[in-house]
């Protein structure tokens, strides 16, 4: 196994995470996809610096994992203040805000 | 270069203290006896800033502490001191705006402090992991902020949007910094110009560059920039008032700073246009990011009937303008940039302070309510009518030098690609100018309906009233006497370019 091994399934992994983004309505299912992407990053960070030889990289996911942890604690946050106001989690049904 | 020599930080150290003494405060008061926390916040603040400024008189500049990961030098002292005023002019509108709301008030204050922590850092960083680090913690508190009304499901809608769209932004963000460690072996922002210089266009180049491309994505999130845009306008409209103000004035001078930073470690040593800058490919992308975010914004704001909404499209179409002075790659488009950034904090946060009082009279935001403001309060139409012909880049006001600086440094450029996007600029202005005179209009042409009252007799408390007097005062001093700041603009940039 080398780094483009481990680089081509961090993208793969990274692009899976980016089309739930974009097309499932679920807001749960958006977040899980968000940590997709994030873990995928992490992973890129790992084979990068496995590559390098290098520990920078290592130190990278641990503020990886932190930040996405706290980012997906407020989402979940916000996710349970809206189905407590509008009883979804539909994005498609949480639009006053528009033009 | 390799100390810790701690004491280097005493601004962070002294925001970071007010943190916690917030937060136990808060614990230890009741919920009807929260004035001391207020007071707490206003010392921190103003002691942090006043220290981040004596830092350019006392520190022997530039100087770095942590081993090298956090640097003080004339441009992170001037961008605190930004962002200092900025926390404080929101401290002032948040206090007002705190009394309609009867619970929450010690994590407002304490998010707020919080981002501002953040922004603090993003003066200092020296590397990836740290500008990854202080970005978050300005952007998560940002999230909490925009959805602090938690009963309100436009302030839970927008909190949501700008959470989806900023962990994609994130995720972007930071494989961008995943790509550019793989290139350069390193963390440091400064090991860019060297990978660069050593490695030539071959190599690492391809990695370092798709690594850029991202990362500079990933900020235009923060910034409002095309295409990480779409969430402003929602979030503007749907965040409290005093969130809007700091997320238009202090989230998106965070993602300024940052993008000069990354752009700078792109440069070459002697602050050429170092490799990768040099192909012109880069140019290109910068200006059409500008010339799009511009297009969008100004085009966007024309048929706005909320005053927020209005603002969220006008704060995107300023990104574009500034994204110009960051795209002439040179000591004075990064000059023009602070400047334009001081200019953007007096007027912008004096547009939002006379829309905070109004909004409390009012309780909405539709622009045909102003109807009549400019008979029946005289003072806050004036203040509103300056920020606006401000923001429009009227010629005695500070908007105006902004903008002139930010056109220079790329007309100098001579190139068809600059041309094109100060054409682009010149027209979004042009286009701006009648948004923004329709709300004047609105002030002072169309008189109130009849029977409504809600605007007479406006009450504006202290705090703020001396918010609207800085501003107005600001306004008017950064357009006329425009020397010194110029030079202290030029100073930061020569700081920035210096830095290594």
């Amino acid at each position: 196994m080398t780094v483009g091994h481990l680089i081509t399934l961090s993208g793969v992994l990274f692009t899976i995470g980016m089309v739930g983004v974009m097309s499932r309505r679920n807001i749960l299912i958006v977040l899980l996809s968000v940590e997709l992407m994030l873990n995928a990053v992490a992973l890129a960070f790992v084979g990068f610096g496995a590559w390098r030889g290098n520990l920078d990289g290592q130190i990278m996911v641990f503020f990886a994992i932190t930040v996405a942890a706290a980012e997906v604690a407020v989402g979940l946050a916000m996710v349970i203040a809206l189905f407590r106001l509008r009883l979804t989690v539909d994005t498609d049904r949480v639009s006053l805000l528009k033009d | 270069m390799r100390e810790f020599n701690v004491a280097l930080a005493a601004p962070e150290w002294i925001l970071s203290a007010t943190i916690l003494v917030v937060l136990f405060q808060d614990a230890r008061t009741r919920w009807d006896n929260k004035g001391g926390l207020g007071r707490t916040t206003w010392l921190g603040l103003l002691l942090a800033t006043g220290c981040a400024m004596l830092q350019g008189w006392f520190v022997d500049t530039p100087a770095t502490a942590f081993l090298g990961h956090y640097g003080v030098d004339g441009f992170s002292i001037v961008c605190k001191a930004i962002f200092g005023a900025t926390a404080l002019f929101v401290m002032a509108m948040a206090d007002t705006w705190l009394k309609r709301v009867d619970r929450g008030h010690g994590e407002f204050r304490l998010l707020a402090l919080m981002a501002t922590l953040g922004m603090f850092f993003v003066c200092s960083v020296r590397d990836f992991a740290g500008l990854f680090v202080s970005l978050e913690l300005i952007t998560v508190s940002f999230y909490c902020l925009t959805a602090f009304k938690r009963n309100d499901e436009r302030a839970i809608e927008a909190g949501i949007k700008y959470v989806v769209l900023g962990a994609l932004a994130t995720a972007f963000l930071l494989l961008g910094i995943a790509f550019i460690y793989g290139a350069t072996e390193s963390l440091w922002f400064h090991k860019i110009a060297l990978t660069e210089a050593s490695d030539g266009v071959g190599g690492n180049a391809a990695l370092l560059e798709f690594g850029l491309l991202l990362t500079v994505l990933g900020l235009c999130f923060k910034i409002a920039a095309v295409p990480f845009q779409v969430w402003t306008p929602d979030v503007y409209e749907g965040a409290a008032s005093p969130v809007t103000a700091f997320l238009s004035m202090g989230s998106k001078a965070a993602g300024f700073v940052l993008l000069l930073k990354v752009v700078r470690a792109c440069l070459g040593p002697d602050g050429d246009a170092g490799i990768i800058l040099a192909t012109g490919a880069w140019a290109g992308l910068f200006a059409l990011i500008a010339a799009a975010t511009m297009l969008y914004g100004n085009l966007g704001a024309l048929w706005q009937g909320n005053m927020k909404r209005l603002l969220g499209y006008s704060s995107i179409g300023h990104a574009g303008y500034v994204l110009m002075g960051v795209l002439a790659f040179n000591e004075a488009g990064f000059a023009a940039v602070v400047y334009y950034l001081m200019a953007y904090l007096f007027t912008v946060l004096g547009v939002f302070a006379v829309v905070i009082i109004v909004n409390g009279a009012l309780r909405s935001h539709a622009i045909t309510d102003y109807a009549g403001l400019g008979r029946k309060s005289p003072f806050l139409a004036l203040v509103l009518t300056c920020g606006l012909l401000s923001l429009a880049g009227v010629p005695p006001m500070a908007g105006f030098f902004g903008k002139f600086l930010v056109f220079q440094a790329v007309v100098q450029l001579g190139t068809p690609v600059a041309y094109t996007v100060a054409f682009v600029g010149a027209a979004g202005v042009v286009v701006s100018m009648y948004y923004y005179l329709c709300v004047v209009k609105q002030l002072y042409m169309v008189e109130a309906p009849e029977g409504d009252t809600r605007l007479d007799g406006l009450v504006v408390a202290k705090p703020l009233k001396a918010v609207l007097w800085v501003c107005l005062i600001g306004i008017f001093v950064l357009g006329f006497l425009v020397q010194p700041f110029v030079a202290m603009a030029q100073d930061a940039a020569e700081a920035l370019m210096a830095a290594r």
